[in-house]
């Protein structure tokens, strides 16, 4: 079966600045542990300084850990690509940023662009992955699409994708990793950090005194949508059924 | 051959067939962990153990104890005149009329048995306990009939006299019955009984004047985390759930299962008793009732396969539904430890499948990546107190009263209830400091749902918070962190004196340093018990005592005391979230609606939320702080914010 490499970043708690999981890297670790339920083989891929940060994923299910040594501030798609490139895996699952460093979430795009292969946001789910890979889409509104491409691929899971669940601290506590030590001199990023300064919000003004703000305020605007007060069962039936065919959400 | 003999024959045989039995059954005990027991000061206490402790539960059931003084007592006493009437032939009738009277006595007790039998409460278990009493009652009747020469009442009519054929059958069955029940059957439960009696894993339990209901911490070294097959529990816990006398005590007064959530303690303990002793087994033939919800459900497992599983013996749901209130425990006429048992499987099922339900994952890593279960950053627990200017223990160094928050701090209604009593220890002159952001959670909820990685980190970083300060007592409103600090840190390193608010405000009004208003006639209170206070605790005084300073009339729900139906928000309940037809916290507002009390008084920020959180026309929730500060003899404006 064909070998699948989730990237796993240090997550970092949003309030408290601790090490976790990161969000979206653990929902691609749930597309890859779909995958491999199904008899494909997983690597989770970390590069940084640290077992911990690896750790806190191999809680979530047995599967191949591998930490590539780098500083924790090193860009780290120069040190990915030449692994992948000898790996050649199927897949290359990542989530849509990082939560710390810079999180432009570039790095599929780039490591897409320099392995030739299509990178597919939003990926709520994998079907199945022989040599292309099926796979559904999340679109706004809670809409689907079915999508194929040909592996390998670069496939970004969906901010809103289900997180693995059963974490296990035995699992964690027993993980082993294989540290693997990076050639190439890490590259000093080419951005720096500096802090953020408040942009001006364009406020809308209402001419007209308190009332007329304070109606602003509290009125609603209507949508585009139907407004039917107590419809009889049937016809509410009708409208719900053509605003679904509207919305490209009903086969009939 | 004398007709004496044969009950010699009889005897040894049974003897013989018993000791097999028993010896296979000691063989799967010994299948268990070692566990460290003291054996000289268990087997001095073993009367008092059972003249006092298990009598004060089995006497709650006047027909049940009368039934057991006569059947078990008889039936002892027959078989120790047997020994030297039949034993050693001594037929004299100083000992033979004494026997006569003892089989009277077994027979009057065995009649007991089988009218119970008759109409049999749904609470007991029905299969081989059913031929039970007759066991019991042919056993004394064969048996008297063969003591009767010896007594002088009738001359030996021989063996082959068709009523001595008769009586011989009906005491070879009956002995056998019983012998063969001693390893596999009713009679099993005098045997690991009092053997739970002596190596009892929770020996404090009958020694101390407070309940101290510790758990048990384990090496999180060790190659396996926690329970997962009968052979994991220490050996002296499977003694323990051999004891079980499937009498449905624990049943009766489980919350959980009354709720119909898929929880039976009763079938919990069986199902351990049941699978130690066979490589495999299913639970087709158990005759008590079954998991709520699941009754069409066929569960396997053996003495080496997981307990908990799909298929297995315990449904996971079971597991999860438990909100480890020991009312089970409390109402064990055996002193057989329920919720350890649920713990020890809980442990396997978090620490090493990650196998929780529904919120509590989220929980659990909410707080192992802020120290508290919100997620929220470690300064937020003080939000609420901002204008409370509470002093930090880490300016002031040292405080006589150290308060603390514990999660209450994060909910509204557990805000409301800390601020009134520190509102209230202000007015009475109490010195008052917290940790603030120092404070982590106690990892109180992490033990119970099985995370002990969890709560030893937590413990051992709270341990060493402490530990750089001075204080004389740790006071809290939330009778989770009470028990957690006073019973669960010790075995961490840390030992602390702990005390409740209600306590403390007891304390203040008996010293005169609370003056109340005279009531105005509002309604009758009602007091609910918080299992963490109350049965892990036995507080159950204090918060009665000051309600009743306060004047008005107070009423008890039926359920109170040692036998308070839990409120269902503890052991993470609430978090894992385990359907069932009915709820918990409904079923315990009903209660306290049939006392016909206008407020229902609680003394848990947990018990606070789930009796809030039930709609409809029920009394109001009020928690005994509030109703303090409420009923101060000053201005409000008076007492300091």
């Amino acid at each position: 079966m064909a070998e699948i490499v989730a990237l796993l970043s240090a997550g970092c708690h949003p309030e408290t600045g601790r090490l976790r999981p990161a969000a979206g890297d653990a929902a691609a670790l749930a597309l890859g542990l779909a995958l491999c339920a199904s008899g494909h083989r997983l690597i989770g891929l970390h590069a940084g300084p640290a077992d911990d940060a690896l750790r806190v994923y191999a809680g979530f299910a047995a599967f191949d850990l591998v930490r590539l040594d780098l500083p924790a501030e090193a860009d780290a798609l120069p040190a990915i690509l030449p692994w992948l490139a000898e790996r050649h895996p199927a897949l290359v699952l990542a989530g849509a940023r990082a939560e710390q460093g810079a999180g432009t979430g570039l790095l599929p795009y780039a490591l897409a662009q320099a392995m030739g292969a299509a990178c597919i946001p939003e990926v709520a789910g994998v079907e199945e992955l022989a040599e292309r890979v099926t796979l559904v889409q999340a679109l706004p509104g809670g809409r689907r699409r079915r999508l194929a491409a040909p592996a390998p691929a670069v496939l970004v899971a969906a901010a809103r994708a289900a997180p693995p669940s059963g974490w296990a601290y035995a699992r964690a506590l027993r993980a082993r990793t294989v540290p693997v030590t990076v050639q190439e001199p890490a590259a000093t990023p080419a951005w720096r950090s500096e802090p953020a300064r408040p942009l001006a919000r364009p406020v809308r003004r209402i001419r007209g005194g308190a009332a007329a703000r304070m109606a602003a305020a509290t009125s609603f605007t209507a949508g585009k949508g139907q407004l039917l007060v107590q419809p009889p069962p049937d016809e509410a039936a009708r409208v719900i059924l053509a605003y679904l065919e509207a919305e490209g959400l009903l086969r009939s | 051959m004398g007709s004496g003999g044969v009950v010699l024959l009889i005897l040894l045989g049974a003897l013989g067939w018993a000791l097999i039995g028993v010896l296979g059954r000691v063989a799967g005990w010994r299948a268990g962990r070692p566990a460290k027991v003291d054996w000289l000061a268990g087997l001095l206490a073993l009367p008092r153990r059972y003249l006092v402790n298990v009598h004060e539960v089995v006497a709650r059931d006047r027909y049940a104890s009368t039934m057991h003084v006569m059947a078990a007592g008889g039936l002892v006493l027959a078989l120790l005149l047997l020994v030297l009437v039949h034993g050693f032939g001594i037929a004299s009738p100083w000992l033979a009329w004494p026997l006569l009277l003892a089989c009277g006595l077994t027979l009057l007790g065995a009649e007991r048995v089988l009218r119970r039998r008759t109409d049999r409460p749904p609470r007991l278990s029905g299969g081989r306990w059913n031929r039970f009493g007759w066991a019991i009652g042919g056993f004394a009747l064969g048996l008297a009939w063969f003591t009767l020469p010896a007594a002088g009442v009738m001359a030996d009519p021989g063996l082959f006299h068709p009523a001595s054929l008769v009586f011989a059958a009906l005491l070879a069955w009956s002995a056998f019955e019983l012998a063969d029940g001693l390893a596999h059957g009713p009679m099993r439960h005098a045997l690991a009984g009092a053997l739970n009696l002596v190596a009892h894993p929770r020996a404090q339990r009958f020694s101390a004047d407070r309940p101290v209901a510790a758990i048990h911490p384990i090496d999180l070294d060790a190659p396996k985390l926690g329970v997962e097959t009968p052979q994991d529990f220490t050996w002296n816990r499977l003694v323990m759930a051999d004891a079980c006398v499937a009498c449905g005590r624990c049943e009766e007064q489980c919350p959980a299962f009354a709720a119909g959530q898929p929880l039976d303690p009763k079938f919990v303990i069986r199902a351990v008793a049941m699978a130690q002793a066979a490589d495999h087994v299913d639970d087709r033939h158990y005759a008590g009732r079954r998991w709520p919800g699941l009754e069409g459900r066929v569960g396997e497992g053996g003495a080496a396969r997981p307990l908990v599983a799909d298929g297995g013996l315990i449904p996971p749901a079971a597991l999860w539904a438990c909100t480890t209130c020991r009312a089970c425990v409390e109402a064990c006429p055996m002193m057989i430890e329920h919720v350890d048992a649920i713990i020890d499987l809980r442990r396997f099922q978090t620490l090493e499948l990650g196998a929780v339900p529904g919120k509590a994952p989220a929980a659990l890593a909410e707080l192992a990546a802020s120290d508290n279960i919100h997620g929220r950053a470690a300064a937020r627990r003080m939000d609420a107190f901002v204008d409370l200017d509470l002093p930090l223990l880490r300016e002031v160094k040292s405080t006589d009263l150290l308060l603390w928050l514990g999660d209450g701090a994060f909910d509204p209604r557990g805000q409301c209830a800390i601020r009134a009593f520190v509102q209230v220890a202000r007015h009475a002159g109490l010195e008052l400091a917290v940790l603030g952001e120092e404070e982590l959670d106690t990892g109180d909820l992490a033990r119970r749902l099985g995370d002990e990685a969890q709560f030893q980190r937590l413990a051992e970083a709270n341990i060493a918070t402490l530990a750089r300060y001075r204080f004389r007592r740790i006071v809290t409103t939330d009778p989770h962190v009470l028990n957690s600090l006073r019973n669960d840190y010790p075995a961490m390193g840390g030992h602390y004196e702990v005390v409740h608010h209600t306590a403390v405000l007891l304390e203040l009004a008996l010293a005169g340093r609370l003056q109340f208003q005279p009531s105005d006639g509002q309604g009758a209170f009602t007091y609910h018990d918080p299992c963490y206070l109350g049965r892990w605790n036995g507080e159950f005084e204090a918060p009665r005592r000051l309600l009743d300073l306060l004047g008005e009339g107070r009423v008890e729900m039926a359920r109170h005391g040692k036998t308070a139906r839990c409120c269902g928000g503890g052991g993470g309940a609430p978090l894992t979230d385990i359907p069932g037809p009915r709820r918990i916290p409904d079923m315990r507002m009903a209660d306290a609606k049939a006392t016909g009390a206008d407020t229902v008084v609680v003394a848990c920020p947990n018990c606070a939320v789930m009796l809030d959180g039930v709609t409809g026309d029920y009394p109001a929730v009020a928690e005994v702080a509030e109703l303090v500060l409420a009923r101060l003899a000053v201005p409000a404006e008076r007492v300091v914010a």
